[in-house]
């Protein structure tokens, strides 16, 4: 038993060193060495969308990415405050907005990456609303989290005791675009949903998001909400795509933050630039990282 | 509460120590309410549903003993009446409903008859048909009356056996619960060893086949021939170990305390036709439909001769098809159980004739070949949930043939991209494991040959199978199969 706690340490101190793409961005953040003048905040559409090192070539800034892949704003908001515990606040947050911005899901995606950081109260306290949540075997009985992820075991060893070969870091900055075909996703959605959908707006969400603007008006972060581009085709079929960038646009009245649309931009009439109908590929998001860079200009100031 | 979660892992010990601990007067009140709490963990209200027909068992059970022979009877069908009304109104009110509305539908008429919003009471079939068993017992004679009301309602409710079986006759388990138990060595270590197998065949080789194939099975078109035959494959090994795991664990659950319940599966896959399959896959409910329908009605209908046997036999069957489920997949998979035994009843003669004309080991193996790829092939009917959907699986299979013809490489790289390649390499060597298993149990019980070994030797292997089970094991919250049932 004593072994196995032993084991357990060592995997999760190795695991906190990795570049696995898992644990990459987190890592970044519990070393408290980020400390950005710009965070990309946001789901998937931030972390395949926006290009920090576009962003800081132009902006003469220090930008990171924190687009959390699969998850609507409540769990971004949480990463955000632990992203605060151990770095300094940014001047800027751009805001990644999505059609799923105010919807949370129902299930704890992507659990593997929160598995090294069960000890922090706030993952703990984020990670139990939902349905998968971590039981109390896997929190406390030692190796237990680490049934069936063999795989993570064996790199958090090889971190640990700096052997053998470890994964590499596919993220720059906490950016992770992708260069794949275009998928059939799109068409299966249209097949199941001919007539469209509509996507949820819960409140607790809503409430999360107004609570996350408080802050930053507070303490002086400048938000800007971008919308980044989506297939003009999906857009047409997301029946409460107005309303829901109505909301932000409010909100931008509300707090004076700037509010850069690009629904409609002209990257989202060529699948050329994506690989599904709601994230752009390697050369859309290099694309467009570029042309939110250059509207961003006059409105950031460089760091001094 | 499952038996392959934390909660159970709390609950087993503790239950047997103050078992162990309590009086014997007492014992049989802490097993019945360790019982009841086992059973309410799943719905509350349902222990009921119980309690109303253990007391109609119970009673009938007294007055079928003291009564004269017309009486009997008539206590006896009440008994039946009262437990298979239980058993219609919960698991096939819905499915009776759905079909009388799109029979009438169909002939332009219309019933709309109110559906159900309810959940089926957690293993209703198994006690419902342990309960039955009792009052039968009791009307032929075989049994006596239990005159202790809570040792006949912890006969109905016991907590090893209450969800999923084995479904007990009363001749083997009542009296055992007069008995006074001490703690037995052997008991105990025979009783945990069978636990370990159970949850080792249970979450680290059902579940990981799960994990595996119900995408598979779930969205079949967005998958290859070839993995849909792979998932085939597996998927009668999944339902084998996840419902004799369960089984293991609920006899050794019962063994440790020193109950001995009946063997529920020997060795299936070693079957060299269906009828032997039916001997060796779920015994205790293949046995109660054997000798409480089969052989009753033979009797009956003894003047058709080999047509009472005929007739019986897929009577038989289209009831265990029933039984396992309230659709008409269920239904055609017992059917077709019921046509192949009826096959193999009339063919016994030429088959035995044409098979002994080969070698005593291609007799056996081509038999067990043909056995298990029917089984394998029926079970797709108890997974695919509707017939459309087995159908769909079925107009999929051959496809294997053209996928492979036009290359073999193209197929191989499209099953790893359909089946993550190292979990299909795991779940095959687990398979392998499984079967050489069975094939020493074929030579010598399982338990005397671990029993056999050094000391060392068996601490290192249920170290290994408790460490498989706690590193590999999947605990999703993914229920037993026939839990469904």
């Amino acid at each position: 038993m004593l072994l196995m706690y032993a084991v357990q340490y060592a995997v999760d101190r190795g695991l906190r060193k990795s570049k696995m793409q898992y644990f990459a961005t987190w890592n970044d953040i519990y070393s408290g060495k980020i400390n950005a003048d710009v965070i990309v905040n946001g789901s998937s559409r931030a972390f395949l969308h926006i290009s920090p090192q576009i962003l800081d070539t132009i902006l003469h800034l220090n930008s990171y990415n924190l687009g959390l892949d699969g998850w609507g704003f409540p769990m971004q908001f949480a990463r955000f405050r632990i992203y605060l515990q151990h770095n300094k606040k940014p001047r800027y947050i751009i805001q990644s907005i999505d059609l799923d911005n105010f919807e949370d899901r129902k299930d704890l995606y992507s659990y593997r990456q929160f598995l090294p950081y069960l000890n922090d109260r706030e993952i703990r306290d984020i990670t139990s609303r939902y349905e998968g949540k971590f039981t109390f075997p896997e929190m406390y009985f030692p190796l237990f989290k680490y049934n069936n992820n063999l795989n993570l075991v064996k790199e958090g060893l090889f971190c640990y005791f700096n052997i053998g070969k470890v994964a590499t870091n596919k993220l720059y900055k906490g950016f992770g675009p992708r260069s794949f075909a275009w998928d059939s996703s799109f068409e299966r959605f249209k097949a199941a949903y001919p007539n469209g959908t509509v996507k949820p707006v819960q409140e607790n969400a809503v409430r999360e998001f107004e609570q996350f603007l408080n802050y930053c008006r507070d303490n002086d972060i400048k938000v800007i909400f971008v919308f980044t581009p989506i297939l003009r085709e999906e857009l047409a079929m997301e029946k409460n795509a107005g309303e829901i960038i109505a909301m932000i646009d409010g909100y931008s009245k509300k707090y004076n933050f700037l509010f850069l649309n690009y629904a409609n931009d002209t990257l989202g009439a060529d699948r050329k630039y994506f690989y599904n109908s709601q994230h752009l590929n390697a050369q859309g998001a290099a694309l467009f990282t570029t042309k939110l860079a250059s509207d961003l200009k006059p409105f950031v100031q460089a760091a001094p | 509460m499952l038996f392959n979660s934390f909660q159970f892992l709390l609950f087993f010990p503790v239950v047997t120590i103050i078992y162990f601990l309590l009086p014997h007067k007492f014992r049989w009140i802490h097993l019945l309410t360790a019982s009841c709490v086992f059973y309410m963990m799943y719905i509350p209200v349902y222990i009921l549903i119980l309690f109303f027909t253990i007391i109609i068992d119970y009673l009938a059970g007294i007055l079928i003993e003291n009564a004269d022979e017309e009486r009997k009877f008539r206590f006896l069908i009440m008994s039946v009446i009262a437990n298979v009304g239980v058993l219609c109104f919960f698991k096939y009110y819905n499915f009776f409903a759905a079909n009388v509305d799109l029979l009438l539908h169909k002939t332009g008429g219309t019933a709309n008859l109110p559906l159900l919003n309810i959940l089926l009471p957690i293993g209703l079939s198994f006690h419902t048909f342990q309960a039955m068993s009792y009052t039968i017992e009791v009307y032929r004679g075989n049994q006596k009356a239990e005159r202790h009301f809570g040792i006949y309602a912890l006969y109905v409710m016991f907590y090893p056996q209450l969800v999923a079986g084995p479904i007990e006759r009363p001749q083997n388990l009542l009296h055992q619960f007069h008995e006074k138990k001490k703690i037995d060595y052997d008991n105990v270590v025979a009783g945990l060893r069978k636990i370990l197998w159970g949850l080792f065949k249970k979450a680290v080789i059902a579940d990981r086949i799960g994990a595996l194939i119900d995408p598979v099975f779930d969205n079949p078109h967005n998958y290859s021939s070839l993995a849909i035959n792979v998932a085939v494959f597996l998927f009668i090994f999944q339902l084998y170990c996840d419902f004799s795991g369960y089984s293991d664990i609920a006899i050794g659950t019962a063994r440790v305390m020193g109950f001995k319940l009946m063997t529920n599966f020997n060795r299936p896959f070693s079957s060299k036709s269906i009828t032997e399959f039916w001997r060796r896959w779920h015994i205790s409910l293949s046995t109660w439909f054997y000798d409480y329908v089969f052989n009753p009605l033979v009797a009956i209908l003894r003047s058709w001769r080999k047509w009472a046997i005929v007739f019986g036999l897929l009577l038989t069957f289209f009831l265990s098809g029933l039984w396992h489920g309230a659709s008409w997949s269920f239904i055609l998979w017992g059917t077709i159980y019921g046509a192949a035994l009826v096959y193999e009843f009339f063919t016994q003669a030429v088959r035995r004739r044409l098979f002994g004309m080969l070698p005593l080991w291609l007799n056996h193996a081509l038999s067990k070949v043909i056995t298990f790829t029917f089984i394998a092939l029926t079970s797709v009917f108890f997974r695919a949930k509707t017939v459309t959907g087995a159908f769909y699986i079925y107009k999929r299979l051959p496809g294997i043939f053209s996928e492979l013809s036009t290359s073999k490489s193209a197929a191989r790289s499209r099953l790893f991209g359909d089946l993550d390649k190292g979990a299909l390499l795991t779940c095959f060597l687990l398979i392998l494991l499984l079967e050489l298993t069975h094939h020493k149990e074929g030579k010598e019980p399982l338990d005397m040959f671990v029993g056999r070994q050094p000391r060392a030797v068996r601490l290192g292997v249920y170290f290994a199978m408790a460490f498989s089970i706690y590193l590999f094991g999947v605990f999703t919250q993914r229920q037993f199969i026939y839990f469904q049932f």
